[in-house]
């Protein structure tokens, strides 16, 4: 049976070449644009080292700071009456802000306040995303964006090791100078990707010591995008002796795979916001939002202040997005559909008087879509997988690297087959509702 | 095999009312061969329809093969359609995308048969109905003759207890009506297939059993 619908499923196709090519194109169009999208996610949401528990990931990033007063609102209303003025008076008590700080957290405030919140399996302090290296390498600049990190770093974000060790507890305790780079920084500096252990690293006025070569994140994530890894106890100035609050500070816990992530936020809330303050008439209350990996990157691309309702924003617009993207063409492919599948009224017929049911004839045209669809996709694959290395290698996206990997590739089937049986089940539902002789009246095969 | 009693058959319109059978009574019996005539919208392709389970009556009674189908679903009307009837239309109604043993294998994808038995079964057809040799042809390649008797094959393939025949000479000049006819013919005598038949032509219908004559939807012989 199967057999027979491909076969039927070819022939249609290739009766009306111009119509087939518009067809396949829209397809291939829409799924190419799909898959990017997806290869988009998948990168930046899917569970890919160095960010495989992303699920179990709470961030801390945002440390802010505030002399809060009372605010109280007086408000006279006046009203004529008989030739007489009546007042009424309302006073509202609030708040004022009269002066916020908010910047990343002190090594401090980290390492006094917020060291083990329960359900929490390990926990990184780290400094990334400020700290950028001009190296100047035979008349060429490479730029180097250094992450500071202590040893719980490796724990909590899995990057693939490719050669050497990451530094451990005792080498950050002492500072030792050793670095952990990435490939792309390994083939840069050393014109090679591999055999650089032992070799050195200059930055700024020192020198550090390659102990590590690991794969680059392909996420954007400042929290991993980085080149070049070393010990926080490495940075220069007085970034881990001051004890102001904030800093360039921040950490990420990773949950025990039994604990749920809302208390682990509300405790690390809690605990920011008992910490004392020193100096009340500079800032009376200090805070900060925990977020999951959601909420924080949907808040630095919308509104840091409100993670939840940023992470539902951000995922409104991506869903509007997609459905914008696969309801147009689909709705577009069921017309087209329609009068496809009716020029075949009379097969239809002959099917159903031979004892096909309408189930069977539905399964039938839905299984044809399916085909034509897949050959879209098929189309669509090669088409993202050229745009792809387009942006790759352009890069539109500085360091993100989209990958079309096997996720990408079964969530590609998966829009495929979804596309098809949206764009044939209505069509092939409508036909599959025709009166046999009515059918057959149509002389058209 | 058939039976119809009281057979109505009445298509409404917003505004009209139109009467296509008018109380039919008619019986075929087993391995019987009837040819049914009549001017054209007489009702013989609604009746032939209704014997068919391709188009339900407005009153009245239907047993085919021994069965009452009146209360049968659409997919247990199918299915009794699948293993009880064959059907050969005036036009054809070949599926030109496929070839013709595809074609003829049509009503066994409906049943529990495997890919070879089908292939197997639909070379026996074609060679009772001579052409063995055209199997991986194309109905577009066929001539009118041919592409009926590919018809017939498809309507035989599955056995059935009764053929139903729409007009199966009408698109074939008189030498392949003849042929036509004579393979119906020798269905009838050789593996007695029960055969109702709509025709025009009242030489054909004179080679079968029993005539049936239809008026304005009424059974006048």
């Amino acid at each position: 049976m199967f057999s027979n619908y491909f076969k039927l499923a070819l022939k249609v196709l290739g009766r009306n070449k111009f119509f087939t090519g518009i067809s396949l194109f829209g397809i291939s169009f829409t799924l190419m644009i799909l898959m990017l999208i997806t290869a988009f996610y998948d990168t930046e949401f899917g569970e890919n080292p160095p960010l495989s528990n992303k699920d179990r990931l709470v961030f801390l990033s945002v440390l802010k700071m505030e002399l809060v007063v009372p605010d109280t609102t007086l408000v006279i209303d006046s009203v004529a009456q008989g030739g007489l003025m009546a007042y009424d008076t309302t006073f509202t008590y609030g708040e004022g802000t009269n002066s916020v700080s908010i910047s990343s957290f002190s090594y401090y405030v980290l390492d006094d306040y917020l060291r083990e919140p329960a359900g929490v399996t390990d926990y990184s302090f780290y400094s990334s995303g400020q700290h950028s290296f001009n190296v100047f390498l035979d008349n060429r600049k490479l730029e180097v964006g250094a992450i500071y990190a202590d040893a719980a770093y490796w724990r909590v974000f899995d990057f693939n090791l490719r050669e050497g060790e990451c530094f451990s507890a005792d080498q950050v305790q002492h500072a030792t100078p050793v670095a952990v780079i990435t490939d792309e920084l390994a083939r840069q500096y050393f014109g090679r990707d591999s055999g650089v252990l032992g070799q050195e690293v200059e930055l700024g006025n020192s020198r550090f010591k390659v102990i590590g070569v690991v794969r680059r994140s392909r996420s954007m994530n400042s929290m991993v995008a980085g080149d070049i890894f070393l010990p926080l106890t490495t940075m220069e100035g007085r970034a881990l002796d001051d004890n102001a609050y904030q800093g360039s500070f921040q950490a990420a816990y990773l949950l025990d795979r039994s604990a749920a992530i809302g208390p682990v936020q509300a405790e690390l809330a809690e605990r920011t916001a008992r910490i004392p303050l020193r100096n009340p008439e500079e800032y009376n209350r200090i805070s900060t939002l925990p977020m999951s990996f959601g909420e924080l990157y949907a808040s630095r691309l919308i509104d840091n202040n409100e993670p939840q309702k940023s992470l539902f924003r951000m995922r409104l617009v991506f869903g509007l997005l997609l459905l914008f993207f696969v309801l147009l063409p689909t709705l577009n492919l069921i017309n087209i559909n329609i009068s496809r599948i009716m020029e075949r009224e009379s097969e239809i017929g002959v099917r159903k008087a031979f004892g096909a049911h309408a189930g069977t004839i539905l399964y039938q045209f839905v299984f044809e879509n399916v085909i034509i669809t897949f050959l879209g996709g098929m189309i669509g694959m090669v088409l993202a997988l050229g745009l792809l290395h387009l942006i790759n290698d352009s890069q539109v996206l500085p360091h993100m690297i989209l990958r079309f990997n096997l996720r990408v590739f079964a969530y590609s089937l998966g829009i495929c087959l979804l596309f098809g049986i949206v764009s044939g089940w209505v069509p092939a539902w409508r036909v599959s509702r025709l009166q046999i002789a009515d059918a057959l009246k149509s002389n058209q095969l | 095999m058939i039976k119809l009693e009281n057979i109505n058959k009445v298509y409404r319109t917003d505004t009209i009312e139109t009467l296509a059978l008018n109380t039919i009574n008619l019986a075929v019996a087993q391995g019987e061969f009837l040819s049914i005539m009549g001017p054209s919208g007489c009702g013989k392709s609604t009746l032939l329809n209704i014997m068919g389970l391709i188009d339900e009556p407005s009153g009245g009674r239907i047993e085919v093969a021994g069965q009452v189908v009146a209360n049968y679903n659409s997919k247990a009307t199918a299915r009794f359609r699948n293993q009880h009837l064959g059907f050969i239309f005036q036009s054809f109604h070949l599926i030109n995308d496929l070839s013709v043993i595809d074609n003829v294998e049509l009503p066994l994808l409906y049943r529990q048969v495997s890919g070879k038995e089908r292939r197997q079964l639909a070379q026996v057809a074609l060679e009772q109905v001579g052409l063995k040799n055209r199997m991986s042809h194309f109905p577009g390649q066929l001539s009118g003759g041919q592409k009926q008797r590919v018809a017939i094959a498809r309507s035989i393939v599955g056995r059935p207890n009764i053929i139903l025949a729409d007009e199966p000479t009408g698109n074939l000049d008189s030498v392949m009506g003849n042929e036509i006819m004579d393979i119906l013919l020798r269905l009838n005598a050789e593996d007695g297939a029960t055969i109702v038949m709509v025709t025009h032509d009242e030489s054909m219908a004179r080679r079968t059993h029993r005539l049936v004559r239809l008026f304005d939807g009424s059974q006048v012989q």
